[in-house]
């Protein structure tokens, strides 16, 4: 059976491009030291002619695939709806960057397009001709809050299934079945001066799906401090968590997925991501039939030791992928 | 999703303060560099607020310029360039136009700069915004440093 083939998203190494620390070109070189086989890169991030591709660019861009050993497989594009000051794009116009992101894409070499969810339903199902045509598989990102049975999701099936989409389908992002709280979220606020009682109280109200409002006038009375209401809000946005992550769903979407993002915050020098349950969404994915791209993506940019903590979880997937 | 978003660091770049010489050896303003302080670019169209003062004084911002991809771009414009990208890694000049720039020595900038994360609409109906603002203000004192 074909194997699960693991990358690195350049995003992965932000603190050090954003920092000036890293160019582009060694973000692609420490991915292929680290022992990425493929790599993502994110547009509006680091493709300095943005967002398109010069040839000159092109060419050079090539050279560091093939010198350092590794292709792009994936280019993350962004939909930028709300880029004008007074309206929000049309469809044509969402279409139309869509199609660019494509060029761009395939300038670049890659086969796949992560697609973010501003971009409807209904855009994705005019995209589908012109991404058979370059021959690049778009995903929408499932990304948390969302998980793969959240109706905004089912929609985008229902239309895939409608046109029998052969180029259209998801990326998954792992954070989206967190089962637990972000350690570095956690350590940032008690480090910022949050309680430890503010802090459980979050949690536990979190796993318990108590509505957002009464959760921050419980903080409030309690007296939380602006570290511990931060905390709050972002496991109530990006950083949810629940006891029940949505694996049925995953299951039901392998058929449809592009390629996945394998996010993480930290991970332990015994190789365990603390808050996503890795080993289950593995066993999902591989019971499911699941041959395609996982690729590394850190979101811990302020925990430090980045390269150190990619390195660590691409080896925490290989020893999990090993024993299954 | 909170509804301002602050990356650490700081915008203003240290030491960046200089008065601007014309090559006629006459000083005709003077500006400083400016991080964005993001994990990605944006087109300048996102830019919602650009407040620049000076030692507590407003500047007119008609004499501002936001120095970008080899241009000056009038600041009053920024909410038309939809195709205009401020690359993270880039800094832009702000340059003001001001006939004998800044006394030599410390001066207080107070520069506000809001703009629109265009990908993540702002879920939270008490406020107007239409999408998550991020917080690339700064402000502090500045040296103003040799002309170059």
């Amino acid at each position: 059976m074909k194997k699960i083939t693991l990358g690195v998203s350049l995003f992965s190494f932000t603190g050090e491009y954003i920092s000036g620390l890293f160019t582009l070109e060694d973000c692609i070189r420490t991915a292929s030291e680290i022992g990425a086989e493929c790599f993502e890169m994110v547009g509006a991030q680091m493709l300095p002619t943005y967002p398109y591709v010069t040839e000159e660019f092109a060419s050079e861009f090539k050279a560091m695939c093939d010198g350092y050993g590794i292709p792009m497989t994936s280019y993350g594009a962004n939909m930028d709806r709300g880029m004008l000051p007074d309206r929000d794009l049309t469809e044509d116009e969402m279409l139309r960057a869509c199609i660019n992101d494509l060029r761009t894409a395939s300038k670049l070499g890659a086969s796949m397009m992560r697609v973010q969810y501003m971009t409807p339903p209904s855009v994705m199902k005019r995209l589908a001709p012109y991404a058979e045509a370059y021959g690049i598989h778009c995903g929408i990102e499932i990304h948390n809050p969302e998980t793969p049975s959240s109706p905004t999701m089912q929609a985008y099936r229902e239309v895939y299934d409608q046109i029998d989409a052969q180029y259209l389908g998801f990326v998954v992002d792992f954070g989206s079945f967190a089962n637990g709280p972000n350690k570095p979220s956690i350590d940032r606020a008690l480090a910022n001066g949050a309680s430890q009682e503010a802090l459980d109280y979050a949690i536990s109200s979190c796993y318990d799906k108590i509505p957002r409002e009464e959760v921050r006038e419980g903080l409030l009375k309690m007296g939380a401090n602006a570290a511990a209401l931060g905390a709050f809000e972002d496991m109530y946005a990006f950083l949810t968590f629940s006891r029940e992550p949505d694996f049925a769903g995953l299951k039901a979407i392998v058929p449809y997925i592009s390629y996945c993002h394998g996010k993480f915050h930290y991970i332990s020098e015994d190789l365990v991501e603390p808050a996503i349950p890795y080993p289950e969404i593995l066993k999902t994915l591989v019971d499911a039939g699941y041959s395609g791209i996982i690729v590394s993506e850190n979101e811990g940019h302020h925990a430090g030791k980045t390269v150190e903590m990619t390195r660590r979880h691409l080896e925490m997937q290989r020893k999990i992928l090993a024993a299954l | 999703m909170a509804k301002v978003m602050k990356f650490p660091g700081y915008a203003i770049v240290p030491d960046s303060l200089r008065n601007e010489v014309s090559l006629y050896g006459q000083t005709v303003g003077f500006g400083f560099d400016l991080k964005l302080r993001y994990y990605r670019g944006h087109y300048l169209s996102c830019i919602d607020e650009f407040v620049l003062k000076i030692d507590g004084k407003e500047i007119d911002p008609s004499r501002i310029s936001f120095g970008i991809n080899g241009k000056r771009l009038p600041v009053p414009l920024l909410s038309q360039l939809a195709s205009e990208f401020w690359q993270v890694t880039h800094l832009a000049r702000i340059q003001v136009e001001q006939i004998g720039g800044l006394k030599p020595g410390e001066h207080e900038l107070d520069l506000t700069l809001m703009l629109r994360s265009p990908y993540m609409p702002n879920l939270d109906p008490s406020t107007p915004n239409r999408y998550v603002q991020i917080d690339n203000c700064d402000s502090g004192r500045f040296t103003v440093g040799m002309a170059l």
